[in-house]
C-alpha cells in the first residue's frame, strides 16, 4: 500500500469514528497541505450522504479555502480562546502557605446581612439588591488596571472572563455534585447542577 | 511547621478536648466537644436532614432570579428528590444526594467558623433559632441559618460575600415532617476528609484525580473544585472570574515552556481562596 | 450504532482546541448541506457563498460554547439558518421559504433538501446519485457488504467484524477499498476537486 493509500485509509477510518488519537493527528498532518487528500475526503462525504439518503444536497459551493484563510489570519488566542476538556496528566496540588492572605483574628464581626423582616428579600445594607438583571456576572480581579494598558491586555482580560463563564457552564454540574455532600441543604447544589442552561449562540457582528 | 498550620492546630485545641458526646440519634458522632448552644445547634443542622423524613416547598433566590422547589426526603431509591415548580408544567423528579457522614466534619467547621446563636423568626409556621457562622479568616463566606427549633432542619439559609453582600438564599414556605428515621440510613456517597492534605489553610483535599486534573477541597461546609487543562501554545497568561449566586468561577492561564496550564476553580469561596487554590496547582514533572 | 455526531466528536474536540485542520475537515464535510440550507433563504449564488462562509466562521468562534448536547450538525444548522435570516433582515428582504430549525432536529443528521441549488446543480446531483448506485452494484460482494453495514446500518467496525466473521483490520481495509473504488467513478463525474466544476 502506498503512503497516499495509507493516508486515505486513515481518513476513511476517521469518517467512521474509528480513528485513534495518534492516527487522527497523522491524518490531520497529511491533509494540511494536500489538496488532493482534502478533495478525497470531501468526495467521500458526498458519497456517504448519497448512500444514506439517496440524495445529494451538493450545490457546488466550496468555501473551505476562504474559511481557512480567514481563520488562519486571526491571532491564535483570539481565534479560539477556549479549549477542550483534555486534561493535563499528573498535575498535583501542593500545600500553599498563604499566611499573608489570612486575617489573623478569631472573632470577626460581620457586617449586617439579611434583615429578618419577614417575607421580603431585603437588600444588604449599603450593597446592591440581590436581584440583578444579568446572569453569571464578572468579578473585578483587581482594583489596579491591567499591566500594559493596551488592546492586547484588555482583550486578554475579556477572554479570560469569557473562559470563566464557559467553565462555569461546562463544569458547574460536576462541582455542584461534589459540593452537595457538604451543604446543609444538598438540594441547593443539586439544583445548581441542573438548572443552568447553555449559552445560546449569539450572532456576533 | 508553618505558622498557618500551627494556627489551625491551636484553634482546634481551643475548641475543646477530644471528648465523644452523643448528640441526636445520628449515625455519626462528632469527635469534639460541642459545649455551647451555638455549637450544638451547628451539630444538629449538620446532622440533618438525616433525622426526619420531610416534604416541603421552598424559594431559592440568586442574583439572576428565583426558583420554587418542592423537595422530599428520603426517597426509597436513596437520597432525596426535588421538582422545580416554576420551570415546567409537570416538573420531573430530580434526585439529590444524602449529605456526607463524617464525624470530623463538625469539628472542622468549628475550627474555621465562629458560631453564634440568637432567636430567629417564624419560618414555614415553625419556630427557629438563627445560627450565624462567621468565618475566622478571609478565606470563607459567611452563612446565616434559621434552624427549626424542634428538628434541627435548616429552614432558611443566606450566604454573604466578603463585602457583606448577600449572594444567595433559600427559605421554606411550608414543610411537613414525617417519622423520625432510623440511624442506619446510608448516605448515597461518603465524603472523607483527608486531613493530612491541607491545600489551602482550612481546606482539605477530599477527592483527587491527578490524571484527570480534578481536585475537590472542602472545609466541611464550603467546597471548591479545581480543574486543570492544558493551555494552548501561544496563549498569554491571564485570569478572569464570574460569580453566580454564591458560586465563584475563577480561571487562570499559566504559560510554560513545556506546555502551560489552564486552571479553573469553582466553589462557594471568596476570590482570594480561589486564587490560592490555583497557586497550589503544580504541573507535571518536566513540564515547567 | 455509530452516529454522525459520534464520528464528528473527535474532530470537534480538536477544533475546540484550536486545530484549524480539524475544522477544515468539518467544513468540507458539511459545506454542501449548509449551502443547500442557505440557498433556501437566499437566491443569489454569490450571497449564498458569503453567508455559508460566514456561518462556518461564526461556528468556529462559537465552538467554545458547543457542549455536545446536540449533534454538531444540528448546532451548525441553527447557526447557518440564523446567519441566513440575519442576512435577509440586513438587506431588508424576506426569506424565500420558512426553513425551520426543527427540520435539522427532526432529520438529526441530514437536512438535505431536494429543492435547493441551481437546476444545473440539482441535475448533477441526481446524476451523481446514479453513479454512486452503479458503483456500489459493481463492487465485489465482500466490499459491498462491509460498506453497506457501515453506511446504511451504521454498525461499528467491531460489530461489522462480528457479522462478517473477519478481523477488524479486514473490515477497515474492505471499507476503504470500497470507497476507493466508488471514488474512481465519482472523480470522473465531478472532477478531482472537492466540489462541482
Amino acid at each position: 500500500m502506498t503512503t497516499r493509500d495509507k493516508d486515505k485509509e486513515a481518513l476513511s477510518a476517521l469518517m467512521d469514528g474509528e480513528s485513534q488519537e495518534l492516527e487522527l493527528r497523522r491524518s490531520l498532518d497529511s491533509v494540511e497541505d494536500d489538496d488532493a487528500l482534502r478533495a478525497w475526503w470531501s468526495r467521500q462525504q458526498q458519497v456517504s450522504e448519497i448512500l444514506q439518503s439517496q440524495r445529494s444536497s451538493q450545490t457546488g459551493v466550496d468555501v473551505s479555502a476562504r474559511v481557512r484563510s480567514t481563520l488562519a489570519s486571526q491571532p491564535q488566542f483570539q481565534r479560539n480562546p477556549l479549549w477542550s476538556m483534555a486534561i493535563a496528566a499528573s498535575v498535583t496540588l501542593a500545600v500553599v502557605m498563604g499566611g499573608q492572605a489570612l486575617l489573623p483574628t478569631a472573632e470577626l464581626t460581620p457586617a449586617p446581612l439579611v434583615s429578618d423582616i419577614g417575607g421580603a428579600v431585603v437588600p444588604v445594607i449599603g450593597a446592591q439588591p440581590i436581584r440583578a438583571s444579568f446572569d453569571a456576572r464578572p468579578v473585578p480581579i483587581s482594583t489596579q488596571p491591567p499591566q500594559g494598558q493596551g488592546t492586547v491586555a484588555r482583550q486578554t482580560a475579556v477572554a479570560y472572563e469569557r473562559l470563566a463563564r464557559d467553565r462555569y457552564l461546562r463544569l458547574g454540574a460536576q462541582h455542584a455534585r461534589a459540593a452537595a455532600l457538604n451543604h446543609p441543604a444538598p438540594f441547593v447544589h443539586s439544583m445548581r447542577a441542573q438548572t443552568d442552561s447553555p449559552l445560546e449562540v449569539q450572532d456576533s457582528k | 511547621m508553618s505558622r498557618s498550620l500551627l494556627k489551625i492546630l491551636a484553634l482546634g485545641v481551643l475548641c475543646g478536648a477530644l471528648i465523644v458526646r452523643p448528640m441526636l440519634a445520628s449515625a455519626e458522632t462528632p469527635l469534639c466537644e460541642l459545649a455551647s448552644p451555638a455549637e450544638q445547634a451547628l451539630g444538629r443542622v449538620l446532622a440533618s436532614p438525616s433525622d426526619f423524613s420531610f416534604e416541603g416547598t421552598l424559594l431559592l433566590e440568586r442574583a439572576d432570579g428565583r426558583e420554587f422547589l418542592a423537595v422530599k426526603w428520603p426517597e426509597p431509591t436513596g437520597g432525596g428528590s426535588l421538582r422545580r415548580m416554576n420551570t415546567a408544567a409537570d416538573p420531573v423528579v430530580e434526585p439529590w444526594p444524602a449529605p456526607a457522614g463524617s464525624p470530623d466534619r463538625i469539628c472542622d467547621v468549628l475550627r474555621l467558623y465562629s458560631p453564634s446563636l440568637d432567636k430567629g423568626r417564624i419560618i414555614a409556621g415553625r419556630e427557629t433559632d438563627r445560627l450565624t457562622l462567621s468565618p475566622r479568616d478571609s478565606l470563607r463566606l459567611l452563612h446565616r441559618i434559621n434552624i427549626d427549633r424542634a428538628t434541627g432542619m435548616a429552614l432558611a439559609m443566606a450566604t454573604a460575600g466578603p463585602d457583606g453582600q448577600m449572594l444567595e438564599r433559600y427559605e421554606y414556605a411550608e414543610i411537613r415532617y414525617g417519622a423520625r428515621l432510623a440511624a442506619d440510613i446510608e448516605p448515597a456517597e461518603t465524603t472523607r476528609h483527608d486531613r493530612d492534605r491541607v491545600v489551602v489553610p482550612g481546606f482539605f483535599l477530599i477527592l483527587e484525580e491527578p490524571d484527570g486534573g480534578v481536585f475537590v477541597v472542602s472545609d466541611g461546609l464550603a467546597t471548591a473544585t479545581v480543574f486543570v487543562e492544558p493551555l494552548p501554545i501561544g496563549a498569554p497568561g491571564g485570569e478572569g472570574a464570574v460569580i453566580k449566586g454564591a458560586t465563584l468561577t475563577y480561571t487562570r492561564g499559566v504559560p510554560g515552556t513545556g506546555g502551560g496550564l489552564l486552571i479553573s476553580v469553582l466553589g462557594e469561596v471568596p476570590l482570594v481562596t480561589a486564587r490560592l487554590l490555583a497557586d497550589a496547582v503544580r504541573p507535571p514533572k518536566g513540564a515547567e | 450504532m455509530v452516529t454522525a455526531s459520534e464520528t464528528d466528536q473527535k474532530l470537534v474536540q480538536r477544533a475546540q482546541r484550536g486545530d484549524l485542520r480539524a475544522f477544515d475537515l468539518l467544513v468540507l464535510k458539511y459545506q454542501g448541506r449548509i449551502s443547500a440550507l442557505v440557498s433556501r433563504y437566499i437566491s443569489d449564488p454569490g450571497e449564498v457563498e458569503d453567508v455559508t462562509q460566514e456561518a462556518f466562521i461564526k461556528a468556529y468562534r462559537a465552538l467554545e460554547r458547543f457542549r455536545g448536547d446536540s449533534a454538531f450538525y444540528t448546532w451548525l444548522y441553527r447557526i447557518a439558518a440564523n446567519a441566513a435570516k440575519n442576512h435577509l433582515v440586513a438587506k431588508g428582504r424576506r426569506p424565500r421559504s420558512d426553513a425551520s430549525i426543527e427540520d435539522a432536529e427532526a432529520f438529526d443528521e441530514f437536512g438535505s433538501s431536494s429543492d435547493s441549488g441551481s437546476p444545473e446543480a440539482i441535475a448533477m446531483g441526481d446524476e451523481l446519485v446514479g453513479v454512486v448506485d452503479a458503483a456500489m452494484q459493481a463492487l465485489p460482494e465482500e466490499l459491498r457488504a462491509a460498506l453497506t453495514l457501515r453506511e446504511l446500518e451504521g454498525l461499528s467496525y467491531d460489530d461489522i467484524a462480528e457479522v462478517l466473521g473477519c478481523p477488524v483490520g479486514t473490515v477497515r481495509s474492505r471499507i476503504f477499498r470500497a470507497r476507493e473504488a466508488i471514488d474512481e467513478r465519482v472523480r470522473e463525474q465531478i472532477g478531482g476537486g472537492s466540489g462541482f466544476r
